[in-house]
């Protein structure tokens, strides 16, 4: 035996896990790196081959996109301010208690009386008293908010300014790809060279087709939910349209969200309880041209998986990571089950197995 | 004086920022490449690969799926059975392997051995077809590279048989 090669070996593979604990923090926003990486790289890739260097090609798509980025926010966010100041203001407002002002809100109020009613139907269970001290509490909760905001303001700064480093992460990723590819390449032994060339080519299209589709369907679901929800006159329709797109990405339960959020706000801001059928029918619609047209069409037969599968891996996804490992779970599980069986295949291929 | 001079000196480290200087000359001496300008060749050199094999390494062997066309930079590789019309078995520096396979069934007709180090670089089946399809100009100076190949082939191939 080489003892020399085996220290060396071990002394690399510790390297490794020293090198994946310490970044470890950084992994998620690597991820998104890559993610966005992805998305933008068949466009850095044409202007290359049009003679535009990869970073500069970069540059002008991140240009591009600042610039929509802040025609959006010149021209939506004023509004939003503008709402958030009033909803301040009759906050701040002293003839009423915060309570008062929640209890006032038309669905809470209808809520309330659905209690009263309930509670003198049932005395002994309590039901008013119950109901009013979870308002209290929630408001109090709410009351909190800003000094949590206060006292926390190290770790979300941290986090924001990590999030800002994504697109810088990407900038890399996307301007050295070649280079970091030949890089990887570099240390495969000569027996697994063509094998590992075969699996990184198809990660490399089952990922990039993925996102890339996934990323277009999302843009699709946000512009029609904007386009119907408008059309029936719910308040706030990009916002609403922009967070149904979002979770859309979240197989199977994720349609639902945005259509929730659209019967709340309806519901908060006063409007006729029609509204609600209304709003339903259209994020319905919104749905059935995604689910028959706008999917099949965009990701068609980039991923096959069985929809218990599908549920149970993004409820594991949850319960192991939150919101982020929802999203990616079904991705990443499909992409691991994928290369599985293109490594399966290969190996016989390559007689290594 | 000074700053007349230092104007085109800049302009000259602006041009610099985005033409890139030739480093990829050597790649016309391989026939597949040889009608490749400045800019298709980095974008070549960007998909190939630096490998080394040791003398008497496998490269790879015959019925393999083939994922890899080769291009020697240094030393020979033995092929066996014979690839060469003219009988030769040993291919040598600027010779490249698997583009003869490429347009077959996909799988390798050779086994290759390391006659001495070899170091080669290698380019991606996939990384080929891709060049092809995204570059229509490159791609046809690569197909006209690969029939002019071809043809050379048989016509050794011809020889060989009539005499």
């Amino acid at each position: 035996m080489n003892w020399t090669r085996l220290i060396f070996t071990l002394i690399i593979l510790l390297a490794c896990v020293l090198a994946l604990v310490f970044y470890s923090p950084l992994l998620i926003y690597l991820l998104l790196a890559l993610v966005l990486a992805y998305f933008l790289d068949p466009a850095i890739t044409w202007m290359e081959y049009k003679k535009i260097p990869r970073w500069l090609g970069v540059l002008i798509l991140y240009f591009i996109i600042a610039g929509v980025l802040t025609w959006l926010i010149a021209t939506y966010v004023p509004e939003l301010i503008r709402q958030g100041n009033q909803f301040l203001a009759l906050l701040s407002r002293t003839d009423q208690s915060p309570l008062q002002l929640i209890v006032d809100l038309p669905v809470i109020r209808s809520l309330h009386e659905l209690v009263e009613n309930l509670d003198h139907s049932v005395p002994q269970m309590h039901l008013l008293a119950r109901f009013d001290s979870f308002l209290e509490t929630a408001v109090n909760k709410i009351g909190e908010f800003p000094q949590l905001l206060i006292s926390n303001y190290q770790p979300i700064l941290g986090t924001l300014a990590m999030v800002l480093m994504v697109p810088i992460f990407s900038f890399f990723l996307l301007s050295d790809k070649k280079r970091i590819r030949r890089a990887l390449m570099s240390l495969v032994p000569n027996k697994y060279f063509e094998i590992t060339l075969i699996l990184l080519k198809k990660v490399d299209e089952n990922v990039g087709n993925y996102i890339r589709a996934i990323l277009l369907e999302m843009l699709a679901v946000g512009i029609m939910s904007t386009f119907v929800l408008s059309i029936v006159g719910v308040p706030y329709a990009i916002v609403i349209g922009a967070i149904a797109g979002l979770t859309n990405i979240i197989p199977y339960i994720g349609p639902w969200l945005g259509g929730l959020i659209a019967v709340l706000v309806i519901l908060i801001s006063g409007m006729a309880p029609v509204n609600i059928i209304w709003a339903g029918l259209a994020m319905f619609l919104v749905q059935q041209v995604d689910n028959y047209m706008v999917y099949p069409a965009i990701i068609g037969k980039t991923m096959k998986m069985h929809p218990l599968l599908v549920i149970l891996t993004v409820l594991a996804g949850s319960y192991f990571g939150g919101v982020i490992w929802m999203l990616i779970s079904v991705p990443l599980v499909y992409m691991i089950f994928s290369l599985l069986s293109a490594l399966q295949k290969n190996l016989k291929e390559f007689r290594i197995i | 004086m000074k700053e007349v001079a230092m104007a085109p000196r800049f302009l000259l480290w602006f041009k610099r920022l985005f033409v890139s200087p030739d480093l990829h000359k050597d790649l016309l001496k391989y026939s597949l490449f040889k009608e490749l300008n400045a800019h298709q060749r980095k974008i070549m050199a960007s998909f190939l690969h630096e490998r080394e094999f040791k003398a008497g390494e496998s490269i790879f062997e015959a019925n393999y799926p083939l994922e890899v066309i080769y291009f020697i930079e240094s030393g020979e590789m033995e092929l066996t059975p014979i690839l060469a019309a003219d009988g030769n078995t040993v291919l040598k520096k600027h010779q490249f392997v698997g583009v003869l396979d490429l347009f077959s069934e996909k799988k390798r007709l050779n086994s290759a051995n390391a006659r001495t180090d070899l170091k080669l670089r290698a380019l991606s089946e996939k990384d080929f077809q891709e060049l092809i399809a995204k570059d229509p100009a490159l791609g046809v100076k690569l197909l006209k590279a690969c029939c002019c190949f071809l043809s050379d082939f048989i016509a050794e191939h011809s020889r060989q048989n009539r005499s």
